[in-house]
Formats: structure tokens, sequence, C-alpha cells
């Protein structure tokens, strides 16, 4: 192909017209330093106001796992045909949590930051990805909690657990595709602020969160429903890692991979081609 | 530079009229409806690298939906606006970056945003906060802050890097003399550095003698363009007529 006519002056363009892709991860390559530094001070702005401050980021996932313990373990003593019931629940509890925290923050974001989007020229998928990353930080204690709670219900080190920064990674990148996608769904449509609490209310149950598929669910089609859900696909993998006697199905592997890769190229391009909507 | 061709723009607003007792009476439905505005209404303009170009008008002749469109922020009916970035736009009681954290904390936010190393901006934020020139309260919210004070910081984060094309619609008239002077010098950097200005302010005494070019606006289209002196000269001439 022979460059266009217009290769005269190359850096013009006509205004409204979406960046190119390799342009625009260019652009928020560059500002790397704001989706660490500015979600890490809102999260330290966070808990300012209370008394016990910086602890309540401990706290928070300690008080989850202990109230899911007190229920799950001693009161209805439930193991739903899993040797660590106490183990698998708390895994599936935490990691959920931070997708939900991460859609919540996501749906607003663009709305929220409205003042920051007509102040300063950047690429606007940097506000959702720093939404990731600062619930992604929020986890690190919760990871602490994690580790100590596998502890206490038997789980000893294993060599699996070596692949824990590939289930946080994986994690990662479905949660920058939900948080992009539901960022800009959220901007179009208000309304998504109220049904995100449903949609992912539903997800909760679809996910295995609480129980195992393959135990409570016999028909084949609904089960195969959990092998192309991403969020499932996230918690088996991190049960197969840290639990001692899980199996994780090749099927799940494959869509789990799949999501990681496609859901955050779909984000991108949903943001690519809404660029000069945003900040109306 | 910037190159704009035959510009069109509307927008849409509702046209809300007091109802009557009849309508209320009669339970008729609203009789709320569309009004377009053809605001912007074929204008063709070409900026100049290192121009500094100034846009009177009366209220309502456009001005401000001419610059809007020039940033992308409104679309456009018809016609062409080319650019090689995207202008930046400064504009009165603008949006407040982050309102609930301070003034030193926003500047470094929009720094970062702007792709600035975090390391540059804490080497240079001392310089900042004494450029933008609001003493202490710098260090409080600026939810607080009064549209002078706003004014200030966002000029300062607007121009942390030198813009291609940088658009002020007004956002000087809130800030105190000293300030204005001090805007103006980086007006001029950003001039030397090849950037175009381009200033809408109903302060056409100083448009007339700081421009390189102005333009009027009437009614969404360009009635004169071209020496500052003439152009301000007959504007103010039509005003004073009407």
């Amino acid at each position: 192909m022979t460059a266009p006519a217009d290769s005269v002056q190359p850096q013009f363009v006509e205004l409204g017209q979406a960046p190119t892709l390799s342009r625009y991860l260019r652009d928020l390559w560059s500002r790397r330093e704001f989706a660490v530094y500015v979600p890490y001070q809102d999260l330290r702005f966070q808990n300012m106001h209370t008394a016990l401050g910086q602890f309540w980021h401990f706290l928070n996932p300690a008080f989850t796992v202990f109230v899911y313990y007190v229920i799950f373990g001693l009161v209805l003593e439930v193991d739903r045909g899993v040797s660590n019931y106490i183990g698998f629940l708390i895994i599936g509890v935490l990691l959920y949590t931070v997708t939900t925290r991460i859609a919540g923050d996501a749906v607003n974001t663009m709305e929220r930051d409205a003042g920051l989007i007509r102040s300063v020229e950047f690429p606007r998928a940097l506000l959702p990805i720093s939404a990731v990353n600062g619930q992604t930080m929020a986890f690190v204690p919760a990871l602490a909690i994690l580790f100590g709670s596998l502890l206490l219900t038997g789980e000893r080190p294993s060599v699996k657990w070596l692949l824990t920064p590939v289930v946080l990674l994986v994690h990662y990148m479905v949660n920058v595709g939900f948080a992009l996608i539901f960022a800009r769904l959220g901007f179009g449509v208000r309304d998504m602020s109220q049904l995100i609490t449903h949609i992912f209310r539903l997800m909760f149950y679809a996910s295995g969160v609480l129980f195992l598929p393959e135990r409570f669910i016999s028909n084949p089609t609904l089960l195969k429903l959990f092998d192309v859900n991403p969020l499932y696909g996230v918690l088996a993998f991190g049960r197969w890692v840290w639990l001692d006697d899980m199996a994780m199905r090749g099927t799940v592997v494959f869509f789990l991979v799949l999501w990681a890769v496609v859901l955050p190229v779909v984000g991108i391009v949903l943001f690519l081609r809404a660029e000069y909507r945003f900040g109306k | 530079m910037a190159i704009i061709e035959d510009l069109h723009v509307s927008y849409r607003t509702y046209h809300d009229p007091k109802r009557g007792i009849r309508q209320l009476a009669t339970r008729s439905k609203s009789p709320r409806r569309h009004t377009t505005v053809h605001a912007v209404r074929g204008v063709d303009l070409t900026l100049h690298e290192g121009e500094y170009f100034g846009l009177v008008g009366k209220n309502g002749s456009g001005k401000s939906t001419l610059l809007s469109a020039m940033t992308g922020l409104l679309p456009i009916d018809s016609g062409s606006v080319r650019v090689r970035s995207r202008p930046r736009l400064l504009g009165i009681g603008g949006a407040a970056m982050r309102p609930g954290v301070s003034g030193r904390q926003n500047l470094l936010i929009g720094g970062l945003a702007v792709g600035i190393p975090k390391r540059q901006m804490d080497e240079q934020l001392d310089e900042l906060v004494a450029f933008v020139g609001i003493g202490d309260a710098i260090d409080r919210p600026i939810s607080s802050y009064s549209s002078g004070m706003r004014a200030r910081l966002q000029f300062t984060v607007a121009t942390l890097t030198a813009p291609d094309i940088l658009l002020v619609d007004e956002a000087l008239a809130v800030g105190d003399a000293s300030f204005k002077e001090r805007a103006q010098d980086r007006i001029g950097q950003i001039l030397g550095s090849a950037g175009t200005v381009v200033m809408v302010s109903h302060n056409v005494e100083d448009l007339a003698h700081r421009c390189d070019r102005v333009g009027w606006l009437v009614e969404g289209m360009i009635k004169e363009i071209g020496d500052p002196e003439t152009v301000v000269e007959a504007y103010l001439a039509d005003s004073a007529g009407s």
C-alpha cells in the first residue's frame, strides 16, 4: 500500500476521530505513575477519618472471613463435598469481593471524575484502570488474611502456591476488562449503577462462590455455563492452586485464559471509540 | 495550528414554557419540547503556529460553542476541525478537578494525568505552588476555593505542559491583576514554543492590544477578521449603535 496523499502533515488528525490502538496504549503507558499513585492516595484517604484508620484494610477482610466461618463452619457445619470447605469459601468470597468492588467503582468513575476529564487531557481508560489498581492494592492485606486462614484450616504450603502471581495476574486482567466495560456502560446508561448490584448478586451464584457446581448441578448445559464464566474460572483456578485436593478442568482453563485476553481488549476498544464523548 | 472548514454546530436544549392553568386543568401533555440552537453557522478559520487569536462577539454569538466544538466536546454537524492534538479549553467556573482534595494534590494529580513523571512533579511542585499564588489555601480542599482561586489553579494545571492549542474562555476574568499579568507571561511562553492561543474576552481593549488577529462573531458567523484594532473598533461601534 502507498502512503495517503496528505502524509505531508502526518500528525494532522480530524478532531473527534478515535486514536489508533497503539497510540492509545502508548498514551496510557506514559501515565502509569498516575494509575499507581492516585488510587494509592485514594485508599489512604478513604479511612482517614475513621478511628482505626488504615487498619481497616486488614480488618475488613478479617471480619468477612470471620462471619463466613461462624455461619458455615460453626452454625451450619456444612462441607458441601469439599474437604476444606472453609478454605474453599474464603478464597471464593475474597476474590469475588474484589471484582464486585471494582465493577461498583468503575460504573461511577467517569461521572465521579468528570472534573478531571474536563480539566486535563489523558486517555480516559486511565480512570477505570486506576480503579482496578486501587482495589488490587487493597487486596494485598486480604491476601495475607487469606493465607493465614488457609494455614489455620489445615492447608500446608505446596509447590502449587508458587502459581499465586499467575492467579493474581489472570484475575487482574479479567478485572481490567470488567472495569473498562462497566465504566463505558455506566457512562452511557446511568441506570447501570442500580443494575450492577443485581448483576453481581446473580454472578455470585453463577460463579460458585459458595458451592462446587459439579456437586449440585446435574444439567450438563447449565454446568457448561459455569465453565465459560470468567469469574468462576478465576475462583476455580485459585482453589486449585491454594487448596490441596481440588481438580480443575481443561475447558475452564481454556476459557479463563481466553477471557483474560479478550475482556481487556474489548474494554479498550469500547473506550477508544467513545473517547471524545466522555466529559460532556 | 488548526484548520477549521465550514463548521456548523448545533445543540438541542429543552424548551420549558410556563404551564398555564388551562393546561393543568385539561391535563394536557407537558408543552415541553426540544429546541435546536444552531450556534455556529459555517465558520472557516485557520489558526497559525505562535498566533494569539482573539474572539469577540455579543453574548450568544456562538463563541463558547465554537471553542467547545474545537475540543471535540460538542459533536459537529458538518464541516471539519483538523488539529495536531486536541486543544485544551479553559473555561470560567470550570469543573473542579477533584473537589475533595487539596490544591497541591490536584496539581500533582493533574501533572501525572498528562504524563509528567512523578519525580519531576515533586521537584517542580514548590515552584508551581508559588505560581498559583494563593498562599496557605493551596493545602485546603478546592471545594472551599473562591472562583478566582480556582481559576488560578486551573490555569496552572492547564499549562503544566505547553499545549499545542490553548482556548481561554473568559477564564482570566475572575483573576486579580497580578495573576492576569503572570498568566499573560505564561501565554507568551506558549506562543513562543509555537503554540496557538485563542482568547475569548469581553475586555476587548485588552484583546486589541495583545492579539495578533481578532475575529468578530455575529450569530455564529465570522463577520470580520483581521487587524485587532480595526476589528475591535468595528465591533465596538456596532455595539454602541444597537
